[in-house]
């Protein structure tokens, strides 16, 4: 394991009776980066997430600053993990289970006040936790995660059930969370989410991984980019811009997506042959594009992976 | 292993279930010991029943120590698997094995503290209705020692209620066996083994832990019973404390083995 990564996962399997629910999982996280891990549900995520922090026992290894979940000295201050529901006792007050945590993690009552004020349930500390919306479930898990100050989080769809200006926050806390040094592992549903919050990301199907990459090479790889143009001429545009290396992607009246031509290209072409255009845009593909493109493809093993991983960290640095 | 012990005191204190049963023992306790005071005092000639036998009896049949802590400990770690909390547990001690010792210890504790307070309450409360005893006619060693073997007893207890949270990893079902098993199963299989007599009669006696238990309390300093069963019925107090507590450890190592290896979370 590099010094470069907060998380290695190798070789993970799990088998349930004689199916494999997950087989063979393989994938880093890079320090001071935020990785999305995604796939359809039942694809074995929240398996990982499980095998990961030793909850059941598996063949393979994952390392957490090159030690394993069990074997770290008080894990949760090292490592902050949020499971895809709060598992907490509905009668404990939200600072009653914060309570017990810091007792069992020793960190001192001060600490509890403080991550409360970072997810913003100062207000219903002392409210039960069955009475508490599902948003609010949501960010207590947040603040359990981080009570022990970690700098490595898991969190197993962390976005859901929050609302609107929970998720603004959210991503917000996670920008911070990482300028800071920190690291995140995050399973999301969410894909315009997670093109804004991740740098890289982890796809798996069917309980393997199908592509580790960074987001911008998987987007570039597996998404369209194209340009539209309304014009009065779409024919003669079509015919034209064909004849230069152009390809009609669709055609609508008389607006016309093209690839193979920058936006640019075609605005020159078009004034030289004297076509009247009234609208011209480059649409660059999206994470949500390039992902059900990815999609489409049944995939049994790993079919893309970039080796631009290990470099996030030091992209961001020098951004 | 101290910030397992620490999680698991305050998740146990934290529990409404533990102090309304711990509240319900106390409660019991009291409401028996009047009525064993007044059984004793019924049964027995006070010139004949001896203070230590007395004391013994109004702590071993007046106590609701050791059912409360049973059930106080299956609710404790039932509950972990009921609401899922086992997975938090684990995410603050991922060894297994600290977590079971947590388990056991902080229950064991809890058991002792209430049997000391209700074998308290017992023999004061006994010694008020039972005219003609009175706690200062105990020397200090034999009030202790009955004292002391109550606080076995209930651990015993607590090991039992605590073993099968683990074992049958439902609350409910843990509750059922603690109840019925050393109240109702065994004083049934005892009953058909006496009726049957000879080799099946003894054979009963070495193997049901609970009333191999139940014998251990039955200390009577001067060898004269009046209001326990004849020494020659049933095992000395020392052999049924070795066959209870024997009995109840491999439950624990079974139990302990059980949840150590387990694959799964909750």
């Amino acid at each position: 394991m590099g010094e470069s990564q907060a998380i290695a996962v190798d070789g993970l399997s799990k088998r349930f009776s004689s199916t494999f629910s997950v087989r063979d999982v393989g994938f880093c996280v890079a320090r001071g980066s935020v990785t999305g891990f995604l796939g359809p549900n039942g694809a074995g995520k929240s398996s990982v997430i499980r095998l990961i922090l030793g909850l059941e026992r598996c063949s393979g290894r994952a390392l957490l600053d090159g030690t394993s979940y069990v074997d770290l000295s008080n894990p949760a201050r090292r490592v902050g993990v949020m499971l895809d529901r709060l598992p907490a006792h509905p009668r404990h007050s939200v600072v009653g289970h914060l309570r017990m945590i810091a007792a069992g993690i020793g960190v001192q009552n001060g600490r509890i006040d403080e991550v409360l004020g970072i997810v913003g349930l100062s207000d219903v500390a002392s409210r039960k936790i069955r009475a508490l919306s599902l948003g609010m479930a949501q960010r207590l898990a947040i603040a359990t995660s981080i009570l022990g100050d970690p700098k490595i989080l898991i969190l197993d769809e962390p976005a859901n059930g929050l609302d609107p200006s929970g998720l603004i926050w959210f991503k917000s806390f996670l920008r911070g969370y990482v300028k800071e040094g920190g690291s995140v592992l995050a399973s999301s549903h969410n894909l315009a989410d997670v093109s804004v919050i991740a740098d890289d990301l982890v796809v798996m199907s069917k309980g393997r991984v199908t592509a580790a990459a960074s987001v911008v090479d998987f987007v570039e790889k597996f998404s369209h980019s194209y340009v539209q143009v309304r014009t009065d001429e779409p024919d003669r545009l079509a015919l034209l811009l064909q004849s230069r290396g152009g390809r009609v992607v669709t055609r609508h009246r008389n607006r016309v997506h093209f690839d193979g031509l920058s936006a640019y290209e075609v605005a020159k072409l078009a004034l030289e042959w004297g076509i009247l255009i009234y609208e011209l845009q480059d649409f660059a593909g999206s994470l949500e594009d390039a992902y059900f493109a990815f999609a489409e493809v049944p995939r049994d093993d790993v079919t893309f992976r970039s080796l631009t991983l290990s470099v996030t960290a030091k992209r961001r640095a020098v951004a | 292993m101290t910030r397992a012990l620490s999680y698991e005191w305050h998740r146990v204190r934290s529990m409404r279930a533990t102090w309304v049963t711990v509240w319900c023992a106390i409660l019991g306790t009291a409401i028996f010991a009047l009525a064993a005071g007044a059984i004793a005092g019924a049964m027995g000639d006070g010139d004949l029943v001896s203070s230590s036998e007395l004391a013994s009896f109004a702590v071993a049949r007046a106590s609701m120590a050791p059912l409360g802590v049973g059930l106080m400990s299956v609710v404790s770690v039932g509950g972990e698997y009921r609401h899922g909390t086992l997975l938090t547990t684990l995410l603050v001690t991922p060894r297994r094995s600290r977590v079971a010792a947590a388990y056991f210890a902080v229950n064991a504790v809890v058991a002792a503290v209430v049997a000391i307070v209700c074998a308290g309450l017992a023999l004061t409360l006994s010694a008020m209705v039972f005219k003609g005893f009175s706690l200062g006619m105990l020397p200090l060693p034999s009030i202790l020692g009955i004292i002391g073997v109550h606080v076995v007893y209930s651990v015993g207890w607590s090991v039992f209620g605590t073993s099968l949270a683990l074992l049958l990893r439902s609350p409910s079902r843990a509750l059922l066996v603690v109840i019925a098993w050393p109240l109702l199963v065994e004083p049934i299989v005892r009953s058909a083994a006496t009726l049957t007599g000879g080799v099946v009669s003894d054979v009963a006696k070495f193997i049901l832990p609970f009333s191999a238990g139940g014998t251990m309390q039955e200390i009577s300093f001067t060898g004269a019973r009046f209001l326990f069963a004849p020494a020659d019925t049933s095992l000395s107090p020392a052999l049924g404390g070795l066959i209870f507590t024997t009995e109840l450890a491999i439950l624990m190592g079974i139990a302990w083995i059980r949840f150590v290896r387990t694959s799964r979370a909750g």
